[in-house]
């Protein structure tokens, strides 16, 4: 056939060539080697390259590389040589041939002579004439179309083999000029060239002109201009009618055995080896109805569906190079277009060299079953479809659990969408994509599996719970529930699954497990015993410490199993009590003894409250019970301490307190025997020892001991001031040789811890020892029992010391109230409660054994002082205080009393008042006071009458007034009388007044006569001491009342004077008086009185007051001793000449001088007495005789 | 002034006699005023304008011879006629001694102190 058509090609009026794939020209026509005047030969291979112009070599072979390697039909211009050496411009088009598989199996090449078209293009028309001719002129039909298939022309031969005219023919399409079984592949084929720019090739018959129809190639090529455009189409029709019978023959040759595999119900075709299809049996004829040539192109054509066909060829060409079997489901195109689904199984049939000789493909329809599928495949899109509106997180599974499907949702939720298409995803592809355990938080994803794994295992439904990412990377819990779809023999078709949010249910859940598991960690965390009950009071929960507590475990305790822990003798008033706190639904508490996991029992406190539901129904009881063993025993040991620190209180003695107190450490610390020790620091020495649980013959000896020297634990405890602790006095060194180790080992006791006992302000009062028959040292307990007994013996020795003392100082109180005359009272002021003491009661005249109250005191005051001591009160009442006032008792002898009372009032923080007063019987200073004041006046009384003389002057004057006054008075009356006219008015008033001023004189007389009523002095011997003594005691009140601080300096041995005792006592009264009256007015320093006495010369005895008052001016000192000059606004002047009368009337002197400092000194001196002195002058000459020293 | 009636101021403490005296000077035709003390009559506006004083001797406060001194120290030569109830002779003597017209002792009588005025206004 390459013959064939080489000689066509010969006879072509063109350069016509071939190369192969690779570009090595393996053809040439004769027109080739008649313009370039070389041999075919010299065409082969690369060699034409001899016949092209050198200069347009490099393009030429570029471009002709560019089309061997792109494959494309394409074209080039180049410059040919002729034969004649000329060379012409000629445009070569190169196509490439291709086999059904596409592959290129050849080029085919025209060069056209273009150096004419270069030249004129107004030759174009003549070439195209000539191309017409050409065309003619070609051996075999020729067809040229148009590019859009338009018939343009056609050569002769093509008319004459169908005996049509030009006409005619443009219709092809529509005639029978090609076999109707053939027309329509054959246009398609041209239609699919043409829009495709290809040459094609089919084989179809023409009906000739004689009727007869021929298979002929039909081979098209495209005619492209320089740019490449398709110019037009040659379609040649090469006659292959021969070759079609001898293949037909070969055919009828195989015809047995493919008559044989025409039978089979299935369709099958045989490869060669390399893959071309050698036959096809009956069954694919007749579906594809295509005869075997046609079937041969499946690669390139339709008869596979578009969609198959690039994986039918793959499977198809790996198979063939490896050799290994192929399965394919495909779509092949029935004859009347229709495709169905096909199972494509392809199989190697290898010689005894096991090379492969022929390869055989199965075709079975399984279309049927394929659009079962589909039609499930269909429903389920549908279902899909609504399963995506379910607001749910859905999905499916195969029965081996592979995931096949995820909802919209789902996908939606996990952001599992493919890129950003909103499309329906198909179910096969997501599959491929995820598995259920996409998008499930790390953690979850081991669990869901396992679960998952469970479920199918099972093969009934399931859930399972699993964290899913959403899209925004949030992880939230889901319910995964899966349900397997079973046909009706229970094989599972399908698993259907949703998974449902269960975050919020799930987060509640965590925070209530949370809460949970916090409120069961709180409650085995807290050091309580804690539990729960029934309504009906059964046991419920225990917390771990109540369980490790008790040592049971959870199932013993439950109901009633924990009772068995109760004490015995706690267990029914605790069951009595639990029935009544649960009867009252109300919360209460019971005390019992529980017993300890190491068997010990201790006290309990049981606490209960109820919970009720929203009804108030109580729905369970939650307990608390408290381990108050400490505090039971707290408590016994306060009760004892209690009744220690009465028995302290109540004054119990001391080694009885002590005795307890030993009794109280004892049972505190088993093991213990306690000895307490006060020390009497006179020696210092162990006063004695208290032991009761010690032999007489161990504490008996340690009585008196001394502390001075090391041998006692408790000598060394109280020296150190520290605590002893001797281990074991066996092995102590320090008591090796001590006799005290053997005293205390021979009594059975090995450990003594001796501590010191101190008083408030750090004294030691004694020492307090605890002994243990083996050897230990204290533990902190002991150390806290020891500190506690220490403390309350230092309370009990200290008290009972203190009471002790207490009672002496009573005593002395007691004695000294009655040594003074004074008694106390208290007085509560608001309930009028009296205490009087014992020595106030006997002031009283009170049974000091009974009650006094305020009436029984008011009963004796004199009833002249009740007004008195009622206001008193009422100051007391109204809170003024308590000012100390004197009262007056009438005792029931009538006797009267003199109380002085001072006290005060104090408030109590009651806010009540209470006075307290110390009340003294001053009944005797009182009766003395009043027998001096008696004597002072009879004394004042006597001063007055030996004044006489003196004060005669101012009698004269007293009387000489009232007289002037008369006298007066009467001369003016006669003189108003002796008037002309008489004053009458003028004279009545002055005799009135005359007879005013007698009466006044006349009462002047009435007091002198009064005056001298009294006796007269007399000389006698007088002791001057004595008699200023006397005086001081008698102006003693004055003295303090005007603050003076007296001095006195009378000189011991002091001669006696002669002279009247009373007025040189008035004369020493007066100098003191005036020396007291002169500081009266000094506030700036001490008011300061010194009377001295002195043995004087010329047997003379002295007398001096010294005063710090105002002192004298010389002015004053000179007129001092004038009667009637005084420098007081209240005297009348006369003292000091009265003092001086009688002084001179005793043949003394009496003189007054300025002192360096402030204030006056003044003296008198008189002869001492020497019993021979004459009588005492008389007043009167003595008055005379100090009225003649008065100078003016 | 009326010329015809000169001023006597009398200086008594005692009161009878500031009651009587007066009465009695005016009899004599004198005009008249009466102070309870030395101190009233220095503090009164008449110092000057007294041609006679009857002076008391002894007085709580300024006494006679005090308020004596008082007006010879303010260059005051007032006639004083000194009254006293002390009979005192030495008294007397000292206090004419020192200047008075006359010393009369109480009681005295209206003679006696009428011719003590007449001397104590005739002087110079």
């Amino acid at each position: 056939m390459e013959m064939d058509l080489g000689r066509v090609f010969d006879a072509l009026p063109a350069m016509v060539w071939t190369a192969q794939p690779d570009g090595h020209f393996d053809f040439a026509n004769r027109r080739w080697s008649d313009y370039t005047g070389l041999s075919l030969d010299e065409a082969h291979g690369w060699e034409w390259q001899a016949a092209v112009n050198p200069d347009d070599m490099p393009t030429v072979l570029e471009r002709w590389r560019s089309i061997l390697a792109t494959g494309e039909p394409g074209d080039l211009e180049a410059r040919v040589r002729g034969f004649d050496g000329q060379y012409h411009w000629f445009r070569v088009q190169c196509s490439p041939m291709r086999d059904d598989a596409g592959q290129i199996i050849k080029w085919c090449g025209v060069g056209t002579d273009v150096d004419d078209f270069r030249r004129a293009k107004e030759t174009l028309r003549r070439r195209e004439l000539d191309f017409q001719l050409i065309v003619d002129s070609i051996p075999m039909p020729v067809a040229v179309t148009t590019p859009s298939g338009e018939v343009e022309g056609l050569n002769q031969l093509t008319l004459d083999y169908f005996g049509k005219t030009f006409e005619e023919l443009k219709g092809w399409k529509a005639s029978d000029v090609v076999h109707p079984d053939d027309l329509e592949r054959t246009i398609a084929a041209q239609l699919d060239a043409h829009r495709k720019g290809r040459t094609y090739n089919v084989e179809s018959r023409h009906r000739r002109a004689d009727g007869v129809y021929r298979w002929h190639n039909v081979l098209g090529l495209p005619l492209r201009d320089p740019q490449g455009n398709i110019l037009r189409w040659f379609h040649l029709l090469v006659d292959i009618d021969d070759r079609k019978r001898a293949e037909d023959a070969l055919s009828a040759s195989e015809s047995y055995a493919r008559s044989i595999v025409d039978s089979i119900p299935g369709m099958i075709a045989a490869f060669t080896p390399n893959g071309e299809l050698e036959f096809v049996n009956r069954q694919i004829i007749e579906f594809f109805g295509k005869p075997l040539e046609e079937l041969k192109r499946w690669a390139t054509s339709d008869m596979t569906h578009p969609e198959d066909l690039p994986r039918a060829v793959e499977y198809f060409t790996r198979s063939i190079a490896s050799g290994e079997p192929f399965t394919d489901e495909v779509r092949a195109r029935r004859f009347d277009g229709v495709y169905r689904w096909f199972q494509s199984r392809g199989f190697p049939l290898r010689d005894t060299n096991g090379r492969i000789v022929r390869w055989y493909n199965l075709l079975i329809d399984i279309d049927e079953r394929k659009r079962a599928e589909e039609a499930l495949t269909a429903r389920e899109r549908n279902l899909n479809e609504i399963i995506n509106t379910i607001p749910v997180l859905a999905w499916s599974a195969r029965p081996d659990g592979s995931t096949e499907f995820f909802n919209q949702h789902y996908l939606h939720y996990a952001g599992l969408s493919i890129g950003q298409s909103k499309d329906w995803v198909p179910t096969t592809a997501l599959s491929d994509y995820w598995d259920l355990t996409a998008a499930v938080h790390p953690d979850d994803v081991d669990g869901l599996t396992a679960a998952w794994e469970v479920i199918l295992a099972s093969g009934k439904s399931g859930e399972a719970e699993a964290r899913l990412r959403r899209f925004d990377g949030i992880y939230r819990w889901f319910l995964v529930r899966a349900n397997p779809l079973c046909d009706e023999s229970g094989n599972i078709l399908k698993w259907y699954g949703v998974s449902i949010d269960i975050d919020d249910r799930k987060r509640a859940e965590q925070a209530l497990r949370q809460s949970e598991r916090s409120f069961k960690l709180i409650i085995d965390t807290i050091p309580a015993l804690a539990w729960s009950a029934r309504p009906d009071g059964s046991a419920e929960f225990f917390s771990k410490h109540y369980l490790d507590y008790v040592g049971l475990s959870a199932e013993q305790a439950q109901n009633w199993g924990w009772t068995v822990a109760v004490h015995p003798d706690d267990l029914s008033g605790l069951a009595a009590t639990w029935q009544a706190i649960m009867t009252s639904g109300k919360p209460g508490e019971a005390e019992a003894r529980l017993r300890r996991f190491d068997g010990e029992y201790r006290w309990l406190l049981f606490r209960a409250n109820p919970l009720r539901d929203a009804s108030g129904n109580i729905v369970k009881w939650y307990g608390v019970n408290t381990d108050i063993d400490d505090r039971k025993r707290a408590e016994t040991n306060l009760a004892r301490e209690k009744h220690l620190l009465e028995m302290i209180a109540s004054g119990s003695p001391l080694r009885d307190v002590l005795s307890a107190l030993c009794e109280m450490v004892e049972e505190a610390g088993p093991g213990c025997y306690c000895d307490v020790h006060p020390i009497d620091w006179s020696g210092p020495s162990i006063e004695y020892s208290v032991a009761p649980s010690l032999p007489a013959s161990y504490t008996d000896p340690i009585a008196g001991l001394s502390l001075n020297g090391d041998a006692l634990p408790c000598a060394i405890a109280v020296r150190e001031k520290a605590q002893v602790v001797a281990e074991d006095m066996d092995t102590d060194p320090r008591w090796r040789d001590s006799s005290v180790r053997i005293h205390v080992l021979e009594h059975g006791l090995r450990s003594v811890w001796s501590t010191p006992i101190y008083a408030k302000n750090g004294r030691i009062l004694g020492t307090l020892c605890l002994y243990q028959r083996q050897p230990a040292s204290p533990s902190p307990q002991h150390q806290s029992l020891i500190a506690h007994a220490t403390h309350l013996a230092s309370i009990a020795i200290e008290r009972s010391r203190t009471e002790a003392a207490l009672r002496r100082s009573e005593t002395l109180l007691a004695e000294g109230q009655q040594l003074s005359s004074t008694g106390s009272f208290s007085w509560r002021v608001d309930t009028d409660e009296i205490a009087f003491s014992e020595e106030l009661c006997r002031i009283f005249k009170f049974d000091p054994n009974a009650v006094v109250t305020l009436e029984q005191f008011r009963a004796r005051v004199h009833p002249d002082d009740m007004p008195s001591l009622s206001a008193q009160l009422d100051r007391v009442r109204a809170g003024h205080g308590y000012p100390g006032y004197e009262i007056r008792l009438r005792m029931p002898d009538d006797r009267v009393k003199y109380l002085r009372t001072f006290g005060r009032v104090v408030r109590h923080q009651d806010g009540g008042l209470e006075c307290l007063a110390a009340v003294q019987d001053v009944t005797e200073r009182r009766l003395a006071d009043e027998a001096l004041s008696k004597a002072r006046s009879e004394l004042a009384h006597v001063s007055r009458i030996t004044s006489l003389g003196a004060l005669t002057a101012s009698i004269a004057h007293e009387v000489n007034q009232p007289l002037s006054g008369i006298i007066t008075n009467a001369g003016t009356c006669l003189r108003m009388l002796a008037a002309d006219p008489p004053n009458m008015d003028g004279a009545r008033e002055t005799a009135r007044r005359t007879i005013r001023d007698g009466n006044r004189a006349a009462d002047v007389i009435t007091r002198l006569r009064a005056l001298f009523s009294k006796r007269t002095p007399s000389i006698e011997p007088v002791d001057l001491n004595e008699a200023a003594r006397e005086v001081i005691d008698l102006l003693s009140s004055d003295l303090q009342r005007s603050r003076v601080v007296l001095r006195t300096a009378f000189a011991d041995g002091l001669p006696l004077a002669g002279g009247d005792r009373v007025q040189l006592q008035q004369v020493i009264m007066n100098l003191l008086r005036n020396a007291a009256d002169a500081m009266s007015g000094v506030d700036d320093r001490p008011r300061r009185l010194l009377m001295k006495t002195e043995a004087d010369e010329d047997n003379h005895v002295r007398l001096t007051v010294q005063d710090a008052g105002v002192g004298l001016t010389s002015e004053a000192a000179e007129r001092l001793f004038e009667a009637f000059y005084t420098t007081k606004n209240d005297g009348m002047g006369i003292g000091l000449s009265v003092s001086r009368s009688i002084i001179e009337s005793h043949n003394g002197r009496l003189w007054a001088a300025s002192n360096d400092g402030p204030g006056a000194t003044f003296s008198f001196s008189i002869p001492k007495y020497s019993g021979d002195e004459a009588p005492a002058q008389d007043i009167s000459a003595a008055g005379a005789s100090i009225t003649s020293s008065v100078q003016v | 002034m009326n010329i015809a009636h000169p001023l006597v101021s009398v200086v008594d403490d005692d009161e009878s006699v500031r009651e009587s005296l007066p009465d009695l000077i005016k009899e004599f035709g004198f005009s008249v005023r009466a102070f309870s003390s030395a101190e009233e009559f220095l503090a009164s506006d008449i110092v000057d304008k007294t041609k006679c004083l009857i002076l008391d001797v002894s007085m709580p406060g300024m006494t006679g011879p005090d308020l004596q001194r008082e007006l010879k120290r303010r260059g005051l030569p007032i006639p004083i006629v000194f009254i006293t109830a002390h009979r005192d002779d030495t008294v007397r003597p000292r206090l004419l001694e020192r200047g008075a017209v006359e010393c009369l002792f109480k009681p005295f009588s209206d003679a006696a102190l009428q011719e003590a005025l007449s001397s104590a206004l005739s002087e110079p």
